[in-house]
């Protein structure tokens, strides 16, 4: 069933036809309407979950951790500072290897006050120990929503997912909702291999030593390493299912291209269509998204982007003192490549605080690295006068 | 492709106008995109809402800044704010006035501009109150004449999907709307 | 679609998550403790400080459920008229309530109100039979004898009401104006109290001592309660007196009472502070009259309602404290001042208040008519020759009794406190005196019960405990009343008391009609939903949720509302300090 809608319902719709069991999510501002439309849900029937108000982002995570630690299928949603409140019990769902799954709206972080899209309240939460996977339509997040949970219960990992504020959130187009008898077909009802349970009562979260603790961190890093094949497996089963997929890493129109871009989120689709018209003039260029930022996609970028002369890594987000975020792990993974194949990569800031990024903007991020007269070890500020 | 922007004030119903013509156009076969101005809202205060259609899949995801077309819910916007700003020579407004296209020579020296009393429609079918009427479905109504871009039937199709009240009013004024706009008599304006 | 499990879920024995190994059951915290918690229904103190003895906990209890008519039920196991008392009676209740540290004490008079008039609009059908053979007389029908009757009917005997005054009501009928008690909600509720059972008939005009006789009461009935209340103003006792227009309050009020509307002049002047002081003061109000009071102490001292006093100001009385009238002085016969001396309080007198003292100033208070109302007594001549009394009454054992077999007593004519709650209660305990009499006579059992065994938590004695019909079940019972320091405020939000609705001060002084027109079913529930229920398991399950150790689980239905494993239960005592109304306490383990 094809309906207009905007992200914010898209994720409401995933999360339903996921059949979440619980829900725990902070009402106010920066809430979305996701969690409106879910409550709504709730009340009338649609979604027979159990919704829990909670005084604060923090508390939700705190609520989500104990519904996830009985076995329940467990949902929020939040956005920029909400998001950056709830960072402590980020690393307990993470630690916990609970397989809760997470909406976040991309918004800025103030000061100064700011409510439209960047990354950096999401970025800011990577080494939490939660995947996170950046979606560019409101079809990918519907999809991304319902595998987000196969993938966590899988692993034992959470899933954050993304979707850009405004741009996708308050957009709206046409997305499929998938048919909920094909949905759990793919979707089994979870299984846990830890619970919370009192007729079977164990101690959960009690003191680990220095004996046993860095074997907790290495089977949460492994859990880790196993995502980007067992997303494949996902993907390919929806693909099967539904006839889509997207992949942790896509490469778009890069056969033979001698200058990439790296996008993420919704930027991906506007730099597509500049991508066509500089195609359509002859030139080579394509890019690369990527959809899955944790654990970071070392091996697919490798393969994406080995051999190719010049790469522009589009950074909607800034740690400051260092640069954009995606372009210093870019280079970290592309490292060791041999000489001959490893390119020039360029990193570019840009968009933040919901600046817009027009064709016109990655046109003077192309003619930029064209040039390549600036340092490639800088981060470079497009629209910014200095 | 084409890119329309609509002009209300909070309160007209001037985003839901945005998404009930992208459903319209969906039903169509229509590729659409529909967005708010990216902000805050508040009652009272100008919104602008945005549109884009086309029949291949949409790749463009930033703001709308040289529209072909307006839909304006408000009149007493033109003037106060610069409805026009970026809109391409030659193009369409749709003004909600119980005055004639004649009667906004700034505009119709440059753009192809319609009217229809779409307020006076909408108290006629009692939509919101006489002093705050919600006037987006029989603009609507009005758009589809006067654009061709969509036909009244899909409009009063996507009225019953999205519509949560009063179905039947908004269908009857969006119905008297088509049949109330008021053409330019002047010849057509070159069109960019 | 079979996942296969993909990544490692330990290493080394290690799980993926802090996990214990084996279950928590093997860890028998309960071999740590030395004390535990006990689930013990102790008294809320509104229970306590109810003279009439009514479980107010209890229907707060039901009615916060929703279960208006059970509520209504319990109510009137103990009060036969909470039409009226939710009208008139001082509530002690509310003064003891512990939510009053909160955000106000529960509006518990309203919410009998409430219930009363419920009760009144659909009283239950008459049972039939009596079981009882034995008849028993009732002098007088205020409250104390209506109530006496009233339980001594549903306890299944046959009872006379003998009244010498034309209708039934006692001092409510004769005292209370109408526009705090109006006389078809009055009317009702003694037509619910003689409908019930068929065991009641009330006989107006019949002045026992002369007809019938004491010896003629006495051989015709088993047993006799005596309850004829304290009909006589004491006397000013100064200069004047006599003069025309000065006048017994309680004279005033009966013949307003009566429907009179006496010319009063200009100015009056009600000397007194209790509540017929009061009562004369809004009459007068009501006939056009500018109303001072005189009273010789000050406010704080005052025994009349402190809602009635707020009234009187409010409809424009002005009240005089520390005046003590001394003369009443007037030309030609006739009242045009009373002469009051100025008083200073001084040290505390045997009641606690601060005993007011001349100071020699004097002034003149101007007056057409002086009302007096300064208190009564009761008439003790009429009675048998050979009751023991005291100064101020009737002497009466815990349960009604006196010096003379089968003649039981209550209310206002004995010496005990003298308020429509106790009155009451009163006529209650002498039922209860009377049942077990009787009983005790036709069985040959002696009268062992005591008073005592009748009052759960020192408070009033109960009906339906009497009767072994008390539909609360309560756990494990302590005779303790709970204070504030025995609840847990933070489980109870901040909800503001619901005032009573008032007719505008204009309206109120313009006749006769009720002024306070009390809170509506909703609002009594809500009022319901106030209530902390002190001492009382209301199985809300914070014991349960806090407990760390989940060693408290429920009771499908048995004695106790919750089970305490004790294997686990370490003492650690966090429900009792959680439980937001003191129904669980610690004691030493006995295992």
């Amino acid at each position: 069933m094809k309906k207009v809608m905007v992200g914010n319902h898209a994720v409401a719709w995933g999360a339903q036809r996921a059949r979440v069991e619980v829900i725990a999510a902070y009402p106010i501002t920066p809430q979305t309407q996701i969690v409106e439309k879910l409550s709504e849900m709730c009340a009338d029937g649609t979604l027979p979950a159990r919704y829990i108000k909670v005084e604060s982002e923090h508390s939700a995570m705190a609520a989500c951790i104990g519904a996830s630690a009985t076995g329940a299928r467990t949902f929020t949603a939040s956005s920029s500072h909400g998001l950056v409140y709830m960072h402590e019990m980020l690393h307990w769902a993470g630690g916990g290897r609970l397989p809760i799954v997470m909406a976040d709206v991309n918004r800025a972080l103030g000061p100064g006050w700011n409510i439209w899209t960047d990354q950096n309240d999401s970025l800011s939460q990577r080494d939490t120990g939660w995947v996170q996977l950046y979606c560019e339509t409101n079809q990918e997040v519907l999809d991304t929503t319902i595998q987000a949970f196969r993938l966590a219960e899988m692993l034992d990992l959470p899933v954050m997912l993304m979707l850009d504020g405004f741009y996708l959130s308050h957009t709206a187009e046409a997305v499929d909702i998938p048919d909920q008898d094909v949905v759990d077909e793919f979707l089994p009802p979870r299984v846990s291999r830890h619970k919370l349970d009192v007729n079977d009562p164990h101690a959960f979260g009690a003191l680990v030593r220095p004996d046993s603790y860095m074997e907790m961190r290495w089977l949460q890093q492994e859990a880790m390493r196993q995502v980007p094949r067992v997303l494949e497996t996902i993907e390919a089963d929806w693909n099967r299912l539904f006839g889509r997929s997207y992949g942790a890493v896509e490469s778009y129109r890069a056969e033979d291209a001698d200058l990439l871009l790296v996008t993420t989120g919704t930027v991906t689709s506007t730099a597509r269509y500049v991508v066509d018209q500089r195609r359509a003039a002859g030139e080579k260029i394509g890019l690369v998204k990527i959809k899955m930022f944790r654990p970071f996609p070392t091996e697919q970028l490798r393969m994406a982007l080995a051999g190719v002369d010049k790469v522009a890594v589009l950074d909607r987000n800034i740690s400051p003192g260092h640069g954009g975020i995606f372009a210093e792990e870019l280079r970290s993974a592309l490292y060791d490549l041999p000489n001959e194949d490893r390119p020039q990569i360029y990193g570019f800031v840009l968009g933040l605080g919901g600046r817009d990024i027009t064709p016109a903007v990655i046109d003077e991020v192309i003619e930029r690295t064209k040039q390549g007269t600036e340092s490639e070890r800088e981060d470079l500020w497009v629209g910014v006068n200095s | 492709m084409r890119e329309l922007r609509l002009h209300g004030r909070g309160g007209q119903g001037t985003v839901i106008a945005s998404k009930l013509l992208a459903v319209a156009l969906f039903l169509e076969g229509r590729q659409v995109q529909s967005f708010p101005m990216f902000g805050v809202e508040r009652r009272g205060a100008p919104v602008t809402a945005f549109l884009r259609l086309d029949d291949a899949p949409i790749l463009l995801r930033c703001e709308i800044s040289a529209p072909d077309e307006l839909i304006v819910l408000d009149a007493t916007l033109v003037g106060a704010t610069d409805v026009t700003a970026g809109l391409k020579p030659g193009g369409d407004i749709l003004i909600n006035s119980p005055l004639s296209p004649e009667d906004f020579p700034l505009l119709s020296a440059r753009f192809r501009v319609s009217t229809v009393d779409a307020t006076g429609i909408a108290i006629r079918h009692g939509l919101g109150s006489p002093t705050q009427p919600i006037v987006n479905t029989a603009i609507l109504g009005a758009f589809s004449t006067d654009s061709g871009l969509v036909r009244l039937s899909t409009v009063v199709d996507a009225i019953r999907e999205e519509v949560p009240m009063q179905i039947e009013a908004n269908i009857a004024a969006a119905t008297e709307a088509s049949l109330a706009v008021r053409r330019m008599n002047a010849p057509e304006v070159a069109r960019a | 679609m079979p996942d296969i499990l993909m990544h490692k879920t330990a290493v080394r024995g290690v799980p993926q998550v802090s996990v214990s190994q084996t279950s928590t059951l093997v860890t028998r915290t309960g071999s740590w403790k030395s004390i535990r918690p006990e689930y013990h229904d102790r008294m809320a103190p509104c229970n306590q400080g109810c003279p009439v003895g009514i479980d107010i906990e209890g229907y707060m209890n039901l009615l916060r459920e929703g279960r208006v008519e059970e509520a209504r039920d319990l109510l009137l196991a103990e009060n036969p008229m909470p039409s009226v008392t939710g009208r008139v009676c001082h509530h002690p209740c509310e003064n003891a309530c512990n939510r009053r540290f909160l955000d106000g004490a529960v509006a518990i008079h309203a919410v009998e109100r409430v219930l009363g008039d419920l009760a009144d609009a659909s009283p239950a059908a008459a049972t039939g039979a009596l079981p009882r053979v034995e008849r028993v007389a009732v002098v007088g029908s205020g409250p104390a004898g209506l109530a006496c009757a009233y339980h001594l009917a549903r306890f299944g005997y046959r009872v006379t009401v003998f009244e010498a005054a034309l209708q039934a009501g006692g001092m409510l009928r004769l005292g209370i104006p109408e526009y705090r008690l109006p006389r078809p909600v009055l009317d009702r509720a003694i037509a619910r109290i003689v409908a019930q059972g068929q065991g009641v008939e009330i006989r107006c005009g019949a002045r026992v001592g002369s007809d019938p006789t004491w010896s003629e009461l006495t051989s015709t009935f088993n047993a006799v309660c005596v309850a004829t209340g304290a009909h006589v103003s004491r006397a000013l006792d100064v200069p004047g007196e006599a003069l025309r227009g000065v006048q017994r309050g309680l004279d005033f009020l009966r013949d307003v009472n009566a429907g009179a509307r006496p010319s009063l002049g200009r100015h009056v002047v009600v000397v007194g502070g209790g509540n017929t002081a009061m009562d004369c003061a809004r009459a007068a109000l009501r006939l056009g009259a500018a109303v001072t009071v005189a009273y010789r102490r000050t406010r704080d001292e005052m025994p009349a309602i402190a809602e009635e006093v707020e009234e009187a100001l409010r409809e424009g009385a002005t009240l005089s404290f520390l005046a003590n009238p001394v003369e009443i002085v007037g030309p030609a016969g006739s009242v045009s001042g009373v002469v009051c001396e100025r008083m200073a309080l001084g040290e505390p007198d045997a009641s606690g208040r601060r005993r007011p003292v001349p100071t020699g100033e004097r002034f003149t208070i101007a007056a057409d008519t002086v009302l007096t109302a300064i208190g009564e007594s009761a008439e003790l001549d009429g009675l048998p020759a050979d009751v023991t009394t005291s100064a101020s009454g009737m002497r009466v054992e815990a349960l009604g009794g006196t010096n003379r077999v089968a003649l039981f007593a209550g209310g206002d004519v004995t010496d005990l406190e003298r308020t429509v709650a106790d009155a009451l209660g009163a006529g209650k305990r002498a039922a209860i005196g009377i049942d077990r009499h009787l009983r005790a006579v036709a069985n040959n059992e002696n009268e062992a019960t005591s008073a005592d065994a009748l009052r759960f938590g020192g408070g009033n004695v109960s009906a339906a405990q009497w009767t072994g019909r008390d539909p609360i079940r309560r756990v494990a019972p302590v005779n303790e009343v709970v204070g504030l320091d025995d609840l847990n405020l933070h489980h109870f939000a901040r909800v503001p008391r619901q005032d009573d609705a008032h007719l505008s001060t204009g309206a109120a002084i313009a006749a006769f009609d009720e002024v306070n027109t009390g809170l509506t079913k909703d609002q009594a529930i809500a009022e319901a939903n106030r209530c902390f229920n002190c001492g009382v398991c209301t199985q809300c399950d914070v014991c349960l949720i806090y407990c760390p150790d989940a060693a408290i689980s429920h009771v499908a239905d048995g004695e106790a509302n919750y089970d305490v494993a004790l294997d686990y239960c370490k003492g650690c005592g966090i429900c009792v300090a959680e439980c937001p109304r003191g129904a669980l306490t610690m004691t030493r383990d006995r295992a």
